[in-house]
């Protein structure tokens, strides 16, 4: 098993590499970082071509991306093009606050989904199948940025005004109120209500129907026929067998669910203001930044290739029968 | 931006910046009006439907955003205690054109396509949600009606009206057939592509109107936008685009060399730098460029402006459309003092913030 992982591992360097050839070649050849200065009529020729030897942008694409790199590799993340700013804390900033909003909203559909989708399966064809089988199906189709502004309308703007509040009880942007300094645990809360619950209706609806099929599998095996005819308690039988079993195809999935989390809840976050690593991606890529896009795309990557390790790690422990050389 | 050092502007102080806000506290130290809030925290809104119930639901007091295609002012009509303003502001919305870009090369295309937009029905339709006293602009570029004086004496753009009938009789005397739409020359059809920005509403529903009526005048318009990162970073300095629809900035006291004269046409020896999208070169209006440059009698200056907007027109170098409107909205119940009063300057709706104070 040890072998397994560190062959992985090394096998992540070279996509690594790929993927950051890749992405400083899409973003080079279509962003220019001054792009907008051109435009101003108080911005000279002899300014932006000054400004592009400061910043190393005349140099030739390999010569940027191999000064890029070999910083990187000795620790040195850089700073941002545009603003100069670090871009090592900026990300660290980033990736916390997502995985927050991610990890709360996955554990949230976790206990949710998982719910509904064993209960479901108990009850198979019964109203309450037929009826969280269609608002799955609801869920799964309903695009979320359409939801997101739904709850900011309703939240945001109708409950305040019918309940005569001065603020909304949940929030429909940002991380915290305007001039806060310091963290507030009610008022971080009151932030990631809604973002959350965008997020949390199409997992829900994933997780549901994965739970749902997994259990019906199960539910029909010899083995708990078993464990029935030898006088289990019936709760026994459901949690101790068959959820355990069932699980199994869903915690592979969720691991590689986190791992993507990592590489930004774009939408949502662009949509509630939320400052994560997709809306940092996004500012960055708008600004044809790859001072700031090359290290994020590494941090997505290395999350998406550990959680994809995980998940097939996980999947060995929880079923002994397989097993990695 | 390196935060050790205090920084003040004017009336305030910048207490503390971050990506997510940046908070201003009074500068007691000012030697003007001194600021009657204690600290104003401004924050990002990118996506604009946010920033709209941001100010709606009380989380925010006041709003600049962008003016798109929906109507601010109507939008915050229902909630009490908002307020909303619109006015021209200090941006010059245009169709820019390329001119070494088939078919816009041929001048006589380009004159038939003046007669083609109809300038009239985007204002009716779009400009005026947002600001009710909107008109056509018809300045040289780039002056303004209600900045300095440059736009006062002559309007040289005001003789191309929307005119389908003049437009295909144009076209046909320079060998298309319009019998048909759209109009061909050699069997091929007439299409202009036609770009902007894809995320701004206001410029992809104004593409659609355009689009309708340009048939008539039989004009096809090809429509292929950008990202913003695109367009200005790469089509617009490559010369990429055949016809495109962007705002620039204006000043109290102008200079176009660096945006029309001839040798700032981006090319590889600049570096792709020149300002100088159009890729115009009229060595007489350059040279008319360059004396404005020099000449410091206003008087003079705008005489030597009316000789270069003239040829502009002459050219048919590009369409002025519209003043991009400003528009504003703030919580009336909440803020009080002149809260409108720089939203038509360039200065931004922010700038007298140190006048405003809190009601309750």
């Amino acid at each position: 098993m040890y072998r397994y992982i560190i062959r992985r591992l090394i096998f992540a360097i070279p996509i690594l590499l790929i993927s950051s050839v890749l992405v400083f070649a899409v973003v080079r050849s279509t962003f220019d970082p001054l792009g907008g200065a051109a435009i101003n009529p108080r911005v000279s020729k002899a300014d932006i071509i000054r400004v592009k030897h400061e910043l190393g942008l005349d140099k030739s694409p390999v010569q940027q991306y191999w000064t890029w790199l070999t910083k990187f590799l000795r620790g040195n993340w850089g700073s941002s093009l545009l603003s100069d700013r670090p871009v090592y804390p900026d990300i660290q900033s980033a990736l916390v606050n997502t995985i927050v909003l991610g990890g709360i909203a996955t554990a949230f559909s976790l206990l949710v989904g998982v719910g509904i989708g064993v209960y479901s399966a108990l009850r198979q064809y019964s109203w309450f199948d037929h009826f969280s089988t269609s608002v799955a199906f609801l869920g799964l189709s309903m695009p979320n940025f359409w939801f997101a502004l739904l709850l900011q309308i309703f939240f945001g703007v109708y409950l305040t005004k019918w309940l005569h509040l001065t603020s909304p009880i949940f929030y429909t942007a940002g991380l915290s109120q305007p001039g806060s300094s310091g963290f507030n645990l009610i008022d971080r809360a009151r932030h990631l209500v809604l973002p959350m619950l965008v997020l949390s209706v199409q997992i829900i609806a994933v997780y549901s129907r994965y739970m749902r099929a997994s259990m019906l599998e199960v539910l029909h095996s010899d083995y708990l026929r078993t464990a029935r005819a030898k006088g289990l308690k019936e709760s026994r039988v459901i949690v101790r067998h068959a959820m355990r079993n069932a699980l199994i195809p869903l915690t592979t999935q969720v691991a590689i669910d986190v791992g993507a989390i990592a590489g930004g809840l774009i939408i949502t976050e662009a949509i509630f203001e939320y400052p994560g690593m997709g809306r940092y991606f996004v500012d960055a890529l708008f600004r044809g930044d790859y001072q700031q896009i090359l290290p994020w795309m590494m941090v997505a990557v290395f999350f998406v290739i550990i959680f994809n390790l995980a998940a097939d790690i996980l999947y060995a422990v929880l079923d002994p029968r397989i097993r990695y050389a | 931006m390196k935060t050790s050092i205090p920084f003040s502007g004017g009336p305030w102080v910048l207490k503390s910046w971050s990506k997510d806000q940046a908070v201003f506290t009074r500068n007691d130290k000012y030697f003007g009006k001194k600021a009657l809030l204690d600290q104003v925290t401004i924050v990002p809104r990118t996506d604009q439907p946010t920033e709209i119930q941001s100010l709606l639901s009380g989380e925010v007091d006041a709003i600049y955003p962008q003016p798109s295609d929906v109507s601010l002012i109507d939008q915050v009509k229902g909630t009490p205690g908002v307020t909303a303003k619109g006015t021209d502001g200090a941006y010059f919305e245009a169709l820019w054109f390329q001119l070494e870009s088939a078919p816009l090369n041929d001048p006589k295309v380009r004159e038939a396509l003046m007669y083609a937009i109809d300038r009239q029905s985007i204002i009716d339709t779009i400009i005026k949600l947002n600001n009710p006293n909107a008109a056509v602009l018809n300045c040289g570029f780039v002056s303004f009606p209600n900045i300095g004086n440059w736009c006062k004496d002559q309007q040289p753009f005001s003789q191309f009206n929307y005119d389908p009938a003049k437009a295909k009789e144009l076209l046909t005397a320079d060998g298309y057939d319009c019998s048909a739409t759209p109009c061909t020359k050699g069997g091929a059809p007439l299409t202009i592509e036609y770009s902007t920005v894809s995320t701004n509403t206001r410029r992809t529903t104004t593409q659609q109107l355009l689009q309708a009526k340009a048939k008539d005048a039989g004009i096809q318009f090809k429509i292929k936008n950008y990202e913003a990162g695109i367009l200005f970073g790469d089509i617009g300095p490559h010369g990429k685009f055949t016809m495109a629809d962007f705002a620039t900035g204006g000043s109290v006291d102008p200079s176009i060399t660096s945006s029309f004269a001839c040798e700032n046409i981006p090319t590889s020896k600049n570096e792709f730098a020149g300002g100088n999208w159009n890729h115009w070169c009229n060595q007489q209006a350059t040279d008319l460029m360059h004396q404005t440059d020099k000449e410091l009698d206003p008087a003079k200056r705008l005489q030597l402006f009316d000789q270069i907007y003239q040829a502009e027109a002459a050219d048919f170098l590009s369409l002025p459309l519209y003043v991009l409107p400003n528009v504003g909205a703030w919580r009336a119940d909440k803020i009080g003092g002149p809260v409108d009063a720089y939203i038509p300057s360039n200065l931004g709706m922010f700038y007298n913030m140190n006048e405003w104070y809190l009601l309750k």
